[in-house]
Parts: structure tokens; C-alpha cells; sequence
């Protein structure tokens, strides 16, 4: 299947002349949910911030569908048909679910009412919730709006930073699932997560990042197979 | 008593529009734009000029001091003030948010901006007051013991219907959300598709549009002189300091307590330090609580 998201050799950063990524090539296919897993520092938030034209990007190339999306105003990112979930304040806590949503249909010209009623009929509890500010939200219930709001403008590709971050372990599950839901739909998704282990088991391929570029990659269940990285970056010794 | 109010609630709309102003830049830019009352003096000139080119109207609305002429002067006078502030951002402003310059650099650029501002209005027109109309007014007894000028109710009424509107705009407008979620994230909004730039521009016409607002209606009912600006600029930031950074209601009743209180003050105070009242608030607020009765817990 043709990649619908394809990083070439990607270096990018806060500082000039210090690239926090050095140099990362991955594609994603549409139906595919991929996981970077790695250390902490290893860029991987900062990969995908890149990608979402959030970091400035020094030198390589980022496609979708073809087209050069490369350093993309982030403004754009709606439009062109990637949705972005950003680690934590991913909501705006002073604005109500419901106009939350709006800002995430920004946008959209008359089809916003339709894609409005979408978002609430596959978050009923964003529904309950319609008119309460952002903060009142539970961790999980946050993490669904970001989801809603970042499926208002019907992407193609979701960049998701950490989105089990601060949750319970009960909420990741359903998050997860959900995500891998989106993934058998059709979506294309890459997640940056810390939690590896269940990522993986979810994931259908995954990258191991290290250093500011992507060490290894391959099947997810592999990747949990692989006792190295199973020692290093899964966090658990393998009985030998 | 009852006429020291009425005074109060009329000074205290002036500040209240240009106090929105000041409390969007807090709120949307980031930064305590010093410049911001010289807007409020600019706005008052702008019409000024208007009126000077169209002549003033030979008739007049009923009790009112002035006529058509008058009516087109505000409206010039918002758009030319818009038109300015837009002018500082993309010649000042904007150049030091490319550059991320910090917050108080753009504090200390917008005294320069004031400065200039200030300084061009005494090259053009001179330091001296000047008035509107030579039209002679008579106030009418709304209440026992309470007069005031017809200009001064229309004034009030003006006002209050500028804040609804933007009171309407920020709550169910797509630009209005669209500046609120600015305000709590920049990055956040640009990830769904607000160009935060426009919303700024946006911000910067709104601002100047209602700081014309209140120069015209200074000029109106007090006088028009170059200080303008600068003899608002403490009250209005203590207006929207009082009310809460970024919160527009908190302008508005920031901007009646500090006209109310500085009118009041006369019963205890000498009125020579009629002045020093914002300035005490001022304290008071910073002291016993800094993000205003209005202000966002979060910031």
C-alpha cells in the first residue's frame, strides 16, 4: 500500500545548528497505527511537532499524498488533512466542549453543523457534557474531545503526542482502543508513546528512536519480541 | 452625591473602552501595550480632523451638541484609529514577535510608540484644548440634583452598546472564539486551523476601534488635549488590571469602579489628588489580588 505520510531524512529543532532530530525517515499507510517508542530526550515529541510544522525543520522533506508539506504553517495542517493531538493542553480549558469543538471546525464552511453532530454521536459523553468548560473534564474525557476535535476536519493522518500521558490505566485501554478503531476505519495514525508495552500490542508497526533518529523498526509484534529492545526501552529484563 | 456618581459612571465608560483595549493585548498579545491610551487621544483627533474637512452639521439632533457631520466623524475616526493601531503592529509589534523578542521588550518599544504617537499630535495640532462644537449645552435634571449634558446619555448609551456587541461578538462569533482560544493557546488554535495572525490583527482593529470610541467621547464631554493619552494611561491600566487580564467584563466594571471612585473621592480627598485614586487601586489590587476579580485562575 502507498504511504500516505512519508518523512525523508527529517532534521529539525528549537535551536540552529542544534538538530534535536538528526536525520528520521518513516512512512505510514492509510489503515496503519504506528508507535515511536524510545528513551526519553530521544526527539521523539519533537519529530512529530515537526511534522505538524510546530519545530522548525533544517533540512529534509515531508510528503503527504505526495505533496511537499515540509515546515507547513501549522494554520494549514486542517486543511491539508492532518489532525494533530498535542501531549497535555490539548483542549482549551476555558472554553466549553462545545466551543471547543467549534474552534476545531475553524475551517469548515457549511458543513460544520454535520461534522458537529459526527463528533458528538462517537463521544456521547462529549454531549453531556456540551456546555461545561474544558476544565471540569476528567483526564479521560479530555483525551476524547482532543480525539473529537482533532476528527472534526475529517483527516487522513492523526500526529498523536503521548496520548495516554496522566491517564488511568483503566482510561488507556479505552483510549487505545479507540485509536486502533480509527486505525481499522481507514485513518492513518503515529503516536509518540511512553508506554510502550501496550502501544505495541495495539500497533501495527512500530520505530524505536534513539538519539534524534530512528534505530530500528519493524512489525510491532517483533519490535515486543526483540530482547533488545525489550532490555532497553520496554523497561523489563528478559529472564535468561 | 447623587451628581458625583453620574460624573463617575461617565468618566468610568470612557476608561471602560479604552480599558477592553488594554485588557485584549494582555490577554490575546501578551504584553502591557503603553502605548494603547495614545490611541484613545489619536481617535479623538482623527474625528477632530473629520470634522474640521466636512464642517460641523448647521442642524443638530434635538438636544444633542452636533448633528450628521458628528456621526461620520466617530466612524472615520474607529476606522482611522484601527487603521493606526494595525500600522504600530506591522511596523513595531510584529517585527519583535518574529524575532521572540521577550515581554518586556515589547513593553519598553510600546513607551517609544507612545512617545511618538504623543509627540506627533503636538506637531500637528498644537498643545492647546480644543473643542468639538462651540455649541453651548444645557444639562437637564434626570433626577433630583442630578444634571446631566444630553451628549453625556448618548455617550452612555454608545457605550454600553459597544460592549454588548463585543460581548456578543467574543461569546458566539467564529472570530470571537477564535480570539478566545488564542488567548489560552497559540499553538493549540494554529493546530486547528486559526491563523493567529489575523485573529491579532483582528485584536489590534477591535482595540483601536473602541479607544477611538473613547477619545471621540472625551472630546465630547470633557476636552480634547494631546495628554489625553497620557493622563488615561494609569486608569486604564488599573481598569483592566482590576478586572482581570483578558477578561472584557472585567474592563468594563474595572473602568465604572475606577471612574466612580475617583469621582467619589472628592467627599474625602482634595480634588488636586483626584489623580492619585487609580493610582492607590492600582496597589491595592497588586497587593491583595493580582489576576483581578475577573481573571482566569489558570494564567
Amino acid at each position: 500500500m502507498s504511504a500516505v505520510l512519508a518523512v525523508d531524512d527529517l532534521v529539525a529543532g528549537y535551536v540552529a545548528d542544534l538538530p534535536i532530530v538528526t536525520g528520521v525517515s518513516m512512512t505510514l499507510s492509510p489503515g496503519e497505527l504506528v508507535t515511536i517508542i524510545g528513551p526519553n530526550g530521544a526527539g521523539k515529541s519533537t519529530l512529530v511537532k515537526a511534522i505538524a510544522g510546530l519545530v522548525t525543520v533544517m533540512g529534509g522533506r515531508v510528503r503527504l499524498e505526495g505533496n511537499d508539506i515540509t515546515g507547513i504553517q501549522t494554520h494549514r495542517l486542517p486543511r491539508s488533512g492532518v489532525g494533530y493531538v498535542a501531549q497535555s493542553s490539548n483542549v482549551f480549558t476555558s472554553l466549553t466542549v462545545h466551543e471547543n469543538l467549534r474552534v476545531a471546525s475553524h475551517t469548515l464552511g457549511a458543513e460544520r453543523a454535520e461534522r458537529l453532530a459526527d463528533a458528538y454521536e462517537m463521544f456521547p459523553d462529549l454531549k453531556r457534557y456540551r456546555d461545561q468548560k474544558g476544565r471540569v473534564l476528567s483526564g479521560g474525557q479530555r483525551q476524547m474531545l482532543a480525539l473529537g476535535m482533532a476528527l472534526v476536519c475529517r483527516p487522513r493522518v492523526i500526529l498523536l503526542d503521548e496520548p495516554s500521558a496522566g491517564l488511568a490505566p483503566a482510561i488507556v485501554q479505552d483510549v487505545f482502543s479507540r485509536l486502533r478503531a480509527l486505525a481499522d476505519s481507514g485513518l492513518a495514525l503515529l503516536m509518540v508513546e511512553q508506554n510502550a508495552r501496550a502501544a505495541l500490542q495495539l500497533s501495527d508497526r512500530g520505530y524505536v528512536m534513539a538519539e534524534g533518529a530512528a534505530k530500528i523498526e519493524g512489525p510491532a509484534n517483533d519490535l515486543l519480541a526483540d530482547p533488545k529492545v525489550a532490555e532497553i526501552y520496554l523497561g523489563t529484563r528478559r529472564a535468561s | 452625591m447623587g451628581q458625583l456618581i453620574a460624573d463617575g459612571i461617565l468618566t468610568g465608560a470612557v476608561l471602560s473602552l479604552g480599558a477592553i483595549g488594554v485588557t485584549l493585548t494582555l490577554g490575546i498579545l501578551r504584553f502591557a501595550n503603553f502605548s494603547h491610551s495614545e490611541l484613545v487621544t489619536w481617535g479623538g483627533y482623527f474625528a477632530l480632523t473629520f470634522i474640521a474637512f466636512a464642517g460641523t452639521s448647521a442642524e443638530t439632533f434635538g438636544p444633542l451638541s452636533f448633528g450628521w457631520s458628528f456621526v461620520g466623524a466617530i466612524i472615520i475616526a474607529g476606522i482611522a484609529t484601527a487603521g493606526l493601531a494595525l500600522l504600530v503592529d506591522a511596523l513595531v509589534f510584529s517585527r519583535l514577535r518574529k524575532r521572540r523578542a521577550a515581554e518586556m521588550t515589547l513593553v519598553f518599544a510600546s513607551f517609544g510608540v507612545a512617545l511618538l504617537l504623543r509627540h506627533i499630535i503636538v506637531l500637528i495640532f498644537g498643545p492647546h484644548a480644543v473643542y468639538y462644537t462651540g455649541t453651548l449645552q444645557f444639562a437637564v435634571e434626570v433626577l433630583p440634583g442630578v444634571r446631566v449634558m444630553p451628549d453625556q446619555i448618548l455617550v452612555l448609551v454608545l457605550t454600553l452598546l459597544f460592549v454588548l456587541g463585543l460581548h456578543l461578538t467574543l461569546k458566539f462569533s467564529r472570530l470571537g472564539i477564535a480570539m478566545r482560544a488564542s488567548a489560552e493557546s497559540p499553538d493549540l488554535a494554529r493546530v486547528h486551523g486559526v491563523d493567529v495572525r489575523v485573529v491579532i490583527r483582528w485584536t489590534w482593529a477591535i482595540g483601536g476601534g473602541l479607544a477611538a470610541a473613547a477619545g471621540v467621547f472625551y472630546g465630547l464631554t470633557v476636552q480634547l488635549r494631546p495628554e489625553i493619552g497620557f493622563a488615561l494611561l494609569l486608569p486604564l491600566f488599573t481598569a483592566a488590571l482590576l478586572g482581570g487580564s483578558g477578561s472584557v467584563y472585567g474592563a468594563v466594571i474595572g473602568g465604572l469602579i475606577i471612574g466612580l471612585s475617583e469621582s467619589l473621592s472628592v467627599l474625602i480627598i482634595p480634588t488636586g489628588y483626584k489623580q492619585a485614586v487609580p493610582f492607590l487601586i492600582l496597589l491595592l489590587i497588586l497587593y491583595l489580588r493580582p489576576r483581578g476579580l475577573f481573571g482566569d485562575v489558570a494564567k
